[in-house]
This record gives C-alpha cells, structure tokens and sequence, in this order.
C-alpha cells in the first residue's frame, strides 16, 4: 500500500505544473501598514477621502496613488457626499464596514514606463472599537489590535471639534478629548513604530490666532497639559519621531459650527483640503529615521561605506545588501520587509542623514559616499529615489512651515 | 421557521452597538456576529457561525432614522433584521421585515433616550412568512449510528495522512512544508427557540414613536442566501 502511494504522490508532484515566475518589479515591492487610531466622529473616513483624492494625481510631485477600482468607486462616493453642500455628511462607520484600504504608489520613470514603489496598506473601521466595551461574540476589537501591533506607522486623530470646545469651555468636549487621548496613548505606548498625531477639523480652529504655527503652538501647548499625551512624548520623542500635523479635509471655507453646537456645511462652501497627504508621506521617511537613530552610527556608517565599495559588483547588489543588513540590524520595524532588501537599501541611501543635516547636504553626502553606484543604478532604482526623496521633501516642508509639528517633550 | 428579531445602531454619542439580539444569542454571550456581518448599505442575507460556532442565517435592511442627528452632526441609521437558526429562507417576504422592524423600534426609542444605560434587549422569535428552502442549514445528525460512522471515517483519514506523510518524506524530504489552513471545528449544533422566550422585543410589541423614513432601497426583500454575503437589490 506504502508503494501505491509514493507511487501516486510521485506521479501528482511530475503533473504539478511548474510554480508561477513573479513579476519581479512587483515582487519587490514593499508594503507599509498604517493605521489610523480615532474615536467615533474624529474624521477617519474624511480623511482617507480626501487623502485618496489629493494623492490621486501627482500635482507636482513625482509620484501619485491608485488603489482597487471597487475601493476607488468607494472613496470617490464618500468625497462627492462630503462635498456635495445640499447633502448631510456621510454617516459613521459601522463595525461590519470595516476595510482594508491599499494605496499603490507609482511613478513614472524618464523613459515614460511606469513603476510601482510601494502599497500602503489603511485599515478603514468603526471608531467605536477603540473607546467602547466589546461585544461579547466579537472578534473585532482583538483584530484591531493585532492590527496595530504589527503596523509600521500610527496616526492618531485628534478630533479638532473636541479641541473647540474644550477651549470654548464645553465640559462634554474636554471629558470625550480625554476619553480619546488616553485610549490611543494606551495603545501607542506600547507601539515601537513612528507615531503622528493628526488634528482633523483643522478648519475649525482657524480663529485661535491668524498665523498657522502660532495657531499650533496654542493647541499643542493644550495638548501637552494632559498628562498621559505629554507623557508619550517625553518618553518616546527622544528616539522615536512624533508628530503633531494639523490637516482640514474640507479646507477653511467650507463648514463651521452652528448655533446648535454641530459642525455644519456652509451653503456657498469650496472645499480645499490642507495637508492630507503628509500623513502618509511621512510615514517611510518617519520609519527610517527611527532606524537610523537606533542604530549605532559607527556600524551603520560602515555599512554605507561597504556599500560605496561594492560598487564594482554592481550598484543594485550593494544597495541589496545594505538593505539586508538593515532588515537584520533595525529589528522589529523593518524585519517583515526584508525580502525587500532592493527597496530599502534605496531608501537608506536617500533618506538617513546626520542630525541636523539639511535636506541638500544629506542628498550630497549620500550621493558622494555611493560615488560610482548611484550613477549606475538603472531607471527603475532611480526613479524610486525620486519618490523617496519627494516624500522626505513633504516632511521637510511641513517642519520648514510648522516647527511646531514636531514633538519632542521640551514644551 | 422561526425569525429572531436584532437590532444594530448608533446613538447620538455611542457607536454603532447591537440593541436588539435573540435570547438564545444574548443569552450565551454570542451576539457578536451581528455586528460583524450586517453592514449597512442594499439589504443583504447571510449565512455565517457566531463565535461559539452556532450557524445562523441573517436576513438584514437599512433604515435612515429621521430628524435625529448624531453629536458630529451626521444622519443616524440603523441595521435591522431578523435571525434564523432552524432554517434558510428561499425567499424573504416583506412581512417578516415589517414584523422584525416592529420588534425593535420601542427598544431603539429606549436607547435613544438613554445610552449609557442601555443593556442589550432578547429578542422572542415570530412565525416566519418566508418560504423555507429545500437546503435548510443542516442540523447535525447525533444518533449513535451517524457517530459511529464519522469516528470510522475520521480514524481512516488520519491513517492516511499519516501514510501520505511517509510517502511525501521518502518521495522528497525537503526541509520546506506547506502550511495549510488551520483545520475547520467540527459542525457546530444549531439552537433551538425557546418556548419560554420573553416577549421584551417582540413583533407585538407597542407600536415607537420614533419614526422612521423608507430609504429608496430597502422595502425590497433580499434574494435567496448565498453562501456569503449577498447584498440584495432593492
């Protein structure tokens, strides 16, 4: 019997056609999972609308997103109602709407072809799950935590009408920020991930002072009087990096609070979102400088210097193994995307710099440490770097702009 | 076949919360699967397994509430329905929507009112119009005999995996293992109504005062369950 059987599995595996070749641009690319922590109401859904549709096309920058035709039909019907000032705003999320968003973003090299750089994955759920008890036969708050434990970056959305009101003197509006603070602070804590603080509602904000960063000077100095927010930034500003980024999904002439106390569209609103797409801009960048500062700067100097010399093998192979290296050495953040080593070798090279090192300094370095190598990468690569160093570039501008935006717990 | 009433919806401040259940759910802790698979949008029907592995059959519609608005200022609705343990409807009649929609406005009403103290109301189950299917979800035979019969069956498939797994390390013994699925639990049993049920939320119960507005969609009633989720058109 033993014999028949060998007999047949062995007939089964020769009749096994061979396994599928993978697309190799596809294959090496790497996905960046980001989840957004919110309570119920804070704009989660708004923000992923507008976001999708402001990263939709490049406008200026050198790449754009796509993402699954049935999810851009979704994104497209949620901003169109949220624009739409005839119409009420879209109702919340529920628990069975939970979703998986993916960005794909691309680029479009000299050459004219276009290439896939990375996905970021965006858990799109009801806001409920972080503040409220679960229901008992459900699964959905445990998976929302595995969740969060394995992502690479975490927004916590900061409801800007609680803000509002808690300034205005609203004792419900303060109880429900702090309900909110401490329910993401709890889960951030123990996060080993970049972490940005998000204010949604940025428009409603907009009396608190006429200039952007006094403005959010003010809020942060606000924030920083509760003790669990200030707490986390203390413990984690030094090595991690965290941000404060106040974004409008609608724009500042588009709704306002009514007299009933509920945030309202204006008849006449235009909406023009504000600083949506550094979120998610932000996260590579953020990743990797929370790599480099955990890294001992000896070896990861080597490291580039190795890579420099290896030229001769190739540039792409030196990038390879600089990236490997990285996915070994930077532990949990970046273990998960080691068969990405390509994508990460590129991304150490445009993104690491020295502290304090300007943008154009940090380019000049990198590119005279890898000499030869850089000349010689091959479209893809160097299209790649252009997306990288973009992203960056979003992140510089925002901090040139807004200083306030980066937490370090000296307030 | 029988019709559990359940309700899911947001208050003015909570989340989207199940306000409505069957007692035979609410119960044994096991409503959760409510929230999970009845999401808001055309109305739909679903076969799915609660946590505790009873097989359940949901049939579900969406409703805006009128004139209430939540803290954020955005429209309410709310996700009702009914349940079936003992069957799958072949087709769903209007009336058992209308019936499942009288259940639960008076509990939706309360926790309008009053959501902090809202605890989750059993639903009694009401006689279905619905034509049963000829594919009823099964109920799991637990005679000796079919007992029996499935030890013998599972006994000779371990033998032979045990076998196979021989005959795959002789035929290549490669380090590298295939992880399939984790394996299914065994067929869960399907509960039974109680026919002591408690009318709390029941079709007769007095008619709400807080009304509700007919969205375009939903006085259809959804198509015969596919095995997974199949929203329905209107």
């Amino acid at each position: 019997m033993l014999l028949v059987i060998v007999g047949a599995v062995r007939t089964w595996r020769r009749r096994q056609p061979a396994p599928p070749t993978k697309n190799l641009d596809e294959a090496g690319v790497p996905t960046f999972n980001v989840v957004a922590l919110g309570p119920r109401g804070a704009g989660k859904t708004l923000l992923l609308a507008s976001m999708y549709h402001q990263m939709q096309t490049s406008s200026g920058r050198s790449y754009f997103v796509t993402a699954p035709f049935e999810q851009v039909v979704l994104l497209n019907q949620w901003f169109t109602e949220v624009a739409d000032t005839s119409r009420d705003w879209p109702s919340g999320t529920a628990i069975g709407e939970t979703r998986d968003f993916t960005f794909t973003l691309r680029t479009r090299a000299a050459s004219g072809a276009l290439h896939t750089v990375m996905r970021l994955g965006y858990l799109e759920y009801a806001g409920g799950l972080l503040t409220d008890a679960q229901t008992p036969g459900s699964t959905a708050q445990g998976d929302l935590l595995k969740r969060i434990e394995s992502a690479h970056a975490l927004l916590g959305l900061i409801d800007g009408f609680r803000i509002r009101q808690a300034l205005d003197g609203h004792a419900e509006g303060l109880m429900r920020l702090q309900q909110s603070l401490t329910a993401m602070i709890s889960l951030m804590v123990l996060a080993s991930c970049p972490v940005s603080f998000v204010i949604t509602k940025w428009d409603l904000l907009r009396d608190l002072d006429v200039e952007d960063d006094a403005r959010l000077q003010r809020v942060r100095k606000f924030l920083m009087s509760n003790q669990g927010f200030r707490d986390l930034v203390e413990a984690h500003g030094s090595h991690r990096v965290v941000r404060l980024i106040p974004v409008s999904a609608v724009g500042p002439d588009f709704a306002e609070v009514d007299e009933q106390g509920l945030v309202a569209k204006l008849p006449d609103g235009e909406l023009r979102p504000s600083n949506v797409d550094v979120p998610l801009a932000a996260v590579v960048p953020d990743v990797f400088e929370q790599v480099e500062r955990s890294m001992d700067r000896a070896l990861l100097r080597a490291a580039l210097e190795q890579a420099s010399r290896q030229s001769r093998r190739g540039p792409a192979a030196a990038l390879t193994e600089l990236g490997g290296y990285l996915a070994t050495a930077a532990g949990k953040l970046l273990a998960p995307l080691g068969p990405h080593a390509s994508f990460l070798g590129d991304a150490a090279a445009e993104l690491f710099g020295a502290p304090g090192e300007a943008a154009e300094e940090r380019r000049r370095r990198i590119e005279r440490q890898l000499g030869e190598a850089e000349r010689q990468l091959d479209e893809f690569q160097l299209a790649r770097r252009k997306v990288l160093r973009d992203l960056q570039s979003r992140v510089d501008v925002l901090e040139g702009r807004l200083p306030s935006s980066r937490l370090t717990g000296e307030d | 076949m029988l019709g559990w009433p359940f309700l899911v919806a947001p208050g003015r401040r909570r989340d989207h919360t199940t306000i409505v259940a069957p007692r035979v759910l609410v119960e044994h802790l096991d409503y959760g699967v409510l929230e999970a698979q009845a999401s808001p949008g055309p109305p739909g029907t679903v076969e799915a397994s609660s946590a505790r592995g009873r097989r359940l059959f949901i049939a579900y519609w969406t409703e805006p509430v009128e004139d209430v608005r939540d803290e954020h200022g955005r429209p309410l609705r709310i996700i009702y329905g009914f349940v079936c343990f003992d069957g799958t409807p072949a087709a769903v009649d209007d009336a058992d929507r209308r019936a499942a929609l009288g259940a639960v406005r008076s509990a939706y009403r309360a926790f309008l009112a009053d959501e902090d103290r809202h605890t989750v109301v059993p639903s009694a189950p009401f006689t279905l119009r619905s034509p049963a299917s000829a594919m009823a979800v099964a109920q799991p035979d637990r005679s000796p005999r079919s007992l029996a019969a499935w030890l013998i069956g599972a006994s000779a498939l371990v033998i032979l995996a045990v076998v196979a797994g021989v005959a795959l390390l002789v035929v290549r013994p490669s380090p590298a293992v295939d992880v399939g699925p984790p394996p299914r639990s065994p067929s869960p049993v399907c509960a039974a109504p109680s026919p002591e049920d408690s009318p709390e939320a029941s079709p007769t119960a007095s008619p709400s005062r807080v009304r509700f507005r007919r969205s375009p969609g939903s006085s259809g009633s959804p198509a015969p369950p596919a095995p997974s989720r199949s929203p329905c058109p209107g």
